[in-house]
C-alpha cells in the first residue's frame, strides 16, 4: 500500500516552464497603459500643517509593517495592479511544467491474469495466489479488478479498499487462454483518462494485441500503468489438443520438461475405465494418443504424472445421441441431385412428394422443382402454420415460381433473366463457408422483401440466397436451380446441403459438445459448471475444465492450448515488463495556480482599499 | 486687530468675578485666605514653627501663654497671560485669534484696576513684567499688533522659567494650540498649577478636520519636517483620534489640578469663549 500513496516529489528541479498558449503572453501589452497611467499620474502636492508630530506618530505605528517594503514600494497599488495583470497574462498562455512525480493511485485498476496457465504451482501456492497477494498492494481509495480471461471479466468496478480486498479473497482463476491487451483497454475505459492500472501476469500467453503496444498506448494518454511479472518456470505434461473424427479421436500429449517422462494414460467413459496405456515422451517432444469407437456418453482421459500445471492432465469428450432428420422433398421430378445429396446426409430420412401434404411432421421441407399446378393449396396456408411452429422451408427456384410466388418467399421474384454469370456470395456464414456456388446461366431477377438477409447475389444484384424468419421458423429462397447452373457439378453441392441442413433443423454437431475454454455460449436459466450451479440469463463464459450442463445439453469443455499449457517461459525479462515504482514524467498545468494568485491579489487590492476607507 | 468696538463689547463682562480681595485698590472683595496683613481677625496657640514675630505678648502678659495673632491675607492679584507664538500659531488666524483673546482679558484686568502681563513663549519666553493701568494695556497691544512667530513650542520649559517671575499666587491664563510633546505640557501645567489657571486650547477647524485627499507631501510649520504619504478616510480618522487623545490628556491635566481647560476653534464667535471662561468655576 506504502508504494500507492498519493506521493507526489517534484524530483527533476530543472525542468522548464512551457506554454501552451503563447498567444497569450500577448495580453501582457495590457500593463503598458497601466505604467502609462501611473507615470501620468500629477505629483502630490505641498501642504502645510502645524500638527504634522500627529502624523507622523500614524506614519510611524504603520513603519512598523511596511518600513523595509516601503523602501521599494513607493505606489502598492500599482505593484498589485501590475502583478495582477502578470499572472492573469502568463495564466491566458497556459504555463506547464513537466514533473517527475511517483504514480497516484486515487483510483486503480487491478487486471489479474485468469489463464490456466496461472494455476501453475511453480511458485507456491500458485501463480494465482501469489498475484492475489501481490493485488492487494495495489488497492486504493477507488480500486476495480478485472480478471484477464480470453475476453476481460469485469469483477469489480470503482469499488471501496475493502470491497476490493473481499473481491480478492474469493476469485479463483480459470481455464482460459488470457487477453491482456483487452483487459487493458477495459481498465483504462474504467479510468476514464486517469488513474492507474497494475496488471499482474505471468505473461506465458496472450491472445490478441501484444499487452506492451497497449500498455504504451495507454501510458501516452496519461494513465500509469505497471506490469508485475509472476511466476516462475514450471514443469509440464499436458494434452494439448483433441482431434474429434468420424468416431475416431485423436489426442495430443506434450512434455515440456528439459527430460523424458513416461506416463500412464487412464480413459474411462462414463466412470468405468476402459484404457490404461503408458507413454514415454522425450522433452520437449509430443506424442500422439487416439481412440476409437469409445461410445455414447462422457470419455475422460486423464494423464498421470506429477508436474506444475493440473489443469490440463485431463480431457473430457462428449459423444451425443444422434437423433435421425426427416426431409420432405416436393417436386415433380422423383429423382434429382437435390435428392441424392440430401441424401447423403448422415442421420436423415428423406421423402420425394409430388404434391403438398395438408400438414408437415417434417424437420425440413424443400420445394424443389414444381410447376403452377403441383401444389394443392396454392395460398400456402398449410407451409405458413408450419414455418410459424418452428418448421424449415426451402423453396428453390424453378420455371413456373414466378407465377406461384409463394407468399412467403423472402424475395419479390421478376422474370427470368438469361445473362447468367458467376454467383457473388455476400455472406459468409455456417452454410455458404468454404461453399463456391459456381456461375448460373438463368436466374430469376429478383428484389429482397423487407426484413430478409440476402446471403448470395447475380451479377446484376438479384438476390439469389436469401432467407428470414416467419414466427418460429425459417424460409430460405436458393435461387440457384440445378438445371440452371454448374453447382451441382461442384464438390461442394453436397456440402452446401449437410451446411444448409444442419443450420436449418439446428442439428448439433458432435464439436458443438465439445468446446475449447473460452467459448462464450448463449443460455437462460440453471447452468451447472464443473465446479458450482449458476443462473444464467444470457452469454456465458465456459472457462473451467469438465461438464458444463446448459438447458439439459452437456457440454466437455477443455483447455487443450499449446501455448497455454507452456509454463516453462520465464516471464519476459525487458524493462517493458518490470515492475518498479519509478517516477513518471507527468504534465502539471500552472494556470491555475497562477490564476489563483491573481485573484489573491485582486482580493488583497479590494482589502488595501477598505483598509483606506476607500470601500 | 483690535477696534475699539471689540472693548466695548468685553464692557459687558467683569472678570473679578473670580476673585475674592480685601485690597483697598483692588474693590471690596474680601480674601478667603489668612497671612500677613494688618487686620487681625483671630488667635491660636502658639505652635513650634509659628513665626516667633507674631506672638502677641500683651496677651502673654495677662494669661502667660503663648498666643499668635490671625491677620486677613492681603490680596493684590496680578493676571498672567501666556500666548503661545510658536510658528505653529502662524497656520491660518490662530494667532490672532489667540492674541484677541489674550488682549481681551488684559482689557478686562486694567478694568478692575489690576496688574497683568502678556508673555510669548515658543521655544523660549518673552517675559513682559506685570503692570497695572491703560498705557501697559497699550503696550501690550502694541506688541502683539506686530508678532514674531517662529521656533517650535517648548512649553514645559518656558513655563518653567515663567513660574520663578511669579511671586505670589496669580491667575495665570495660557493660551497655545498645545502643538508640543504631552510630556512637556503636563510638566508645564504642574509646575504653574499652585496658581488660579486657566488653559485655553486653540485649534483651526480645518487642522482638525485634515481637509486632504489622495497623496500629499506634508510639511510641517515649526519643524519643517516633510513627510509623504497618503490621506485616506481612515488615515483622517486615525488623525483625529490622536488629535482628540492629545486634547483630552491636557484636559484631565487640567482636570486634574483643578485648573480649567478650554478647547476653541478659531470659528467660534470670541465673545462666547469669554463668557464660556468667566462663568465656568474655578
Amino acid at each position: 500500500m506504502q508504494k500507492c500513496k498519493s506521493e507526489i516529489r517534484n524530483l527533476n528541479a530543472g525542468d522548464k516552464m512551457v506554454f501552451e498558449n503563447l498567444y497569450g503572453l500577448l495580453a501582457l501589452l495590457s500593463i503598458i497603459p497601466l505604467i502609462i497611467a501611473y507615470l501620468l499620474k500629477p505629483k502630490p502636492r505641498d501642504a502645510y500643517i502645524p500638527s504634522l508630530m500627529f502624523i507622523m506618530s500614524i506614519e510611524g505605528e504603520m513603519a512598523k509593517y511596511k518600513s523595509t517594503l516601503k523602501k521599494f514600494v513607493k505606489e502598492p497599488l500599482f505593484l498589485i495592479q501590475l502583478l495582477v495583470l502578470i499572472f492573469f497574462s502568463f495564466a491566458i498562455a497556459s504555463p506547464f511544467i513537466n514533473l517527475m512525480e511517483y504514480v497516484h493511485s486515487d483510483n486503480t485498476v487491478i487486471i489479474i491474469d485468469g489463464s490456466a496457465s496461472m494455476q501453475s504451482t511453480d511458485v507456491k501456492p500458485s501463480r494465482f495466489s501469489v498475484a492475489i497477494d501481490k493485488a492487494k498492494d495495489f488497492i486504493s481509495k477507488k480500486t476495480s479488478i478485472i480478471l484477464a480471461e480470453n475476453v476481460p471479466v469485469e469483477v469489480l468496478r470503482e469499488g471501496s479498499s475493502k470491497d476490493a480486498e473481499s473481491i480478492l479473497d474469493t476469485i479463483r482463476p480459470k481455464a482460459t487462454t488470457t487477453n491482456i491487451g483487452d483487459a487493458i483497454l477495459l481498465g483504462k475505459e474504467i479510468l476514464g483518462g486517469k488513474g492507474r492500472i497494475v496488471v499482474l501476469s505471468d505473461f506465458a500467453n496472450n491472445e490478441g494485441t501484444d499487452p506492451i503496444i497497449i500498455k504504451k498506448m495507454v501510458a501516452a494518454s496519461g494513465i500509469f500503468i505497471d506490469f508485475v511479472p509472476i511466476g516462475g518456470k514450471g514443469d509440464n505434461i499436458g494434452i494439448t489438443s483433441i482431434n474429434i473424427g468420424n468416431e475416431k479421436y485423436g489426442f495430443t500429449i506434450r512434455n515440456y520438461m528439459p527430460t523424458t517422462k513416461t506416463i500412464k494414460i487412464i480413459v474411462t467413459t462414463n466412470g468405468k475405465k476402459t484404457t490404461e496405456k503408458e507413454i514415454t515422451l522425450r522433452p520437449q517432444y509430443s506424442d500422439f494418443f487416439a481412440l476409437q469407437n469409445i461410445g455414447k456418453g462422457i470419455t475422460e482421459v486423464s494423464i498421470e504424472d506429477e508436474d506444475d500445471l493440473e489443469v490440463d492432465n485431463k480431457v473430457f469428450i462428449n459423444v451425443p445421441e444422434v437423433k435421425t432428420r426427416n426431409i420432405l422433398i416436393i417436386s415433380e421430378n422423383k429423382t434429382s441431385p437435390l435428392k441424392v445429396a440430401v441424401s447423403a446426409i448422415p442421420n436423415t430420412k428423406v421423402k420425394v412428394l409430388r404434391t403438398d401434404p395438408p400438414e408437415f411432421k417434417n424437420a425440413m421441407v424443400i420445394l424443389g422443382n414444381i410447376k403452377k399446378d403441383t401444389l394443392v393449396t396454392p395460398d400456402f396456408s398449410n407451409f405458413k402454420n408450419y414455418v410459424e411452429s418452428g418448421g424449415n422451408l426451402v423453396i428453390m427456384a424453378s420455371e413456373d415460381l414466378n407465377l406461384i410466388s409463394p407468399p412467403l418467399l423472402p424475395v419479390e421474384l421478376g422474370d427470368i433473366s438469361t445473362s447468367g454469370g458467376t454467383v457473388k456470395t455476400e455472406i459468409i456464414n455456417e452454410f455458404t463457408k468454404d461453399i463456391n456456388f459456381g456461375t448460373v446461366t438463368k436466374y430469376f431477377k429478383a428484389k429482397e422483401k423487407k426484413g430478409s438477409v440476402v446471403v448470395a447475389r447475380a451479377a446484376d444484384n438479384s438476390p439469389l440466397i436469401a432467407y428470414w424468419s416467419i414466427g418460429k421458423g425459417k424460409v430460405v429462397y436458393f435461387g440457384i436451380n440445378y438445371q440452371w447452373s454448374d453447382f451441382m457439378y461442384n464438390p461442394s453441392y453436397p456440402i452446401f446441403w449437410l451446411q444448409l441442413t444442419d443450420w436449418m433443423t439446428g442439428f448439433s454437431n458432435i464439436r458443438e459438445f465439445n468446446v475449447k475454454t473460452g467459448t462464450i455460449s448463449l443460455s437462460y436459466g440453471k447452468v451447472k459448471t464443473p465446479s458450482t450451479t449458476i443462473y444464467a440469463n444470457g452469454n456465458i463464459l465456459l472457462d473451467e475444465v469438465g461438464m458444463y450442463e446448459l438447458q439439459n445439453k452437456k457440454i466437455a469443455v477443455n483447455l487443450v492450448n499449446e501455448k497455454e499449457s507452456d509454463i516453462s517461459a520465464v516471464p519476459q525479462n525487458s524493462s517493458d515488463y518490470k515492475f518498479a515504482t519509478l517516477p513518471l514524467k507527468v504534465k502539471k498545468d500552472l494556470w491555475q495556480y497562477l490564476l489563483l494568485i491573481a485573484m489573491g491579489l485582486v482580493s488583497y487590492e479590494l482589502f488595501y482599499l477598505k483598509s483606506r476607507g476607500e470601500l | 486687530m483690535i477696534d475699539t468696538e471689540f472693548f466695548h463689547q468685553l464692557d459687558r463682562f467683569s472678570f473679578m468675578i473670580r476673585k475674592r480681595v480685601s485690597n483697598v485698590y483692588a474693590g471690596s472683595r474680601r480674601s478667603i485666605r489668612q497671612g500677613k496683613g494688618i487686620e487681625v481677625v483671630g488667635y491660636r496657640e502658639y505652635m513650634p514653627g509659628d513665626d516667633f514675630k507674631s506672638i502677641d505678648w500683651r496677651l502673654y502678659g495677662r494669661t502667660e501663654k503663648l498666643y499668635i495673632r490671625k491677620f486677613e491675607e492681603e490680596k493684590n492679584v496680578t493676571t498672567h497671560i501666556l500666548l503661545d507664538t510658536s510658528k505653529s500659531m502662524e497656520y491660518k488666524n490662530k494667532f490672532d485669534y489667540a492674541a484677541r483673546l489674550a488682549v481681551g482679558f488684559a482689557y478686562l484686568v486694567t478694568k478692575e484696576n489690576e496688574k497683568f502681563s502678556i508673555s510669548t513663549f515658543s521655544d523660549k519666553i518673552d517675559i513682559m513684567q506685570p503692570r497695572r493701568g491703560r498705557g501697559h494695556l497699550s503696550y501690550a497691544i502694541d506688541t502683539l499688533n506686530n508678532p514674531t512667530l517662529k521656533g517650535i513650542t517648548k512649553f514645559g520649559e518656558c513655563i518653567e522659567q515663567y513660574n520663578q517671575t511669579i511671586k505670589s499666587r496669580s491667575l495665570v491664563v495660557i493660551i497655545s494650540d498645545f502643538l508640543d510633546s504631552l510630556e512637556s505640557i503636563k510638566s508645564g501645567i504642574y509646575r504653574i498649577a499652585h496658581n488660579d489657571l486657566i488653559v485655553i486650547h486653540v485649534y483651526d477647524k480645518t487642522e482638525y478636520d485634515l481637509n486632504f485627499e489622495g497623496e500629499i507631501k506634508l510639511h510641517d510649520l515649526e519643524t519643517k519636517n516633510v513627510i509623504k504619504t497618503y490621506i485616506s478616510p481612515k488615515f483622517k480618522s486615525e488623525y483625529k483620534e490622536k488629535l482628540n487623545k492629545h486634547i483630552e490628556a491636557i484636559r484631565e491635566t487640567c482636570n486634574h489640578i483643578g485648573a480649567n481647560f478650554f478647547s476653541v476653534s478659531t470659528d467660534t464667535p470670541i465673545f462666547d469663549v469669554f463668557f464660556e471662561v468667566i462663568n465656568a468655576k474655578v
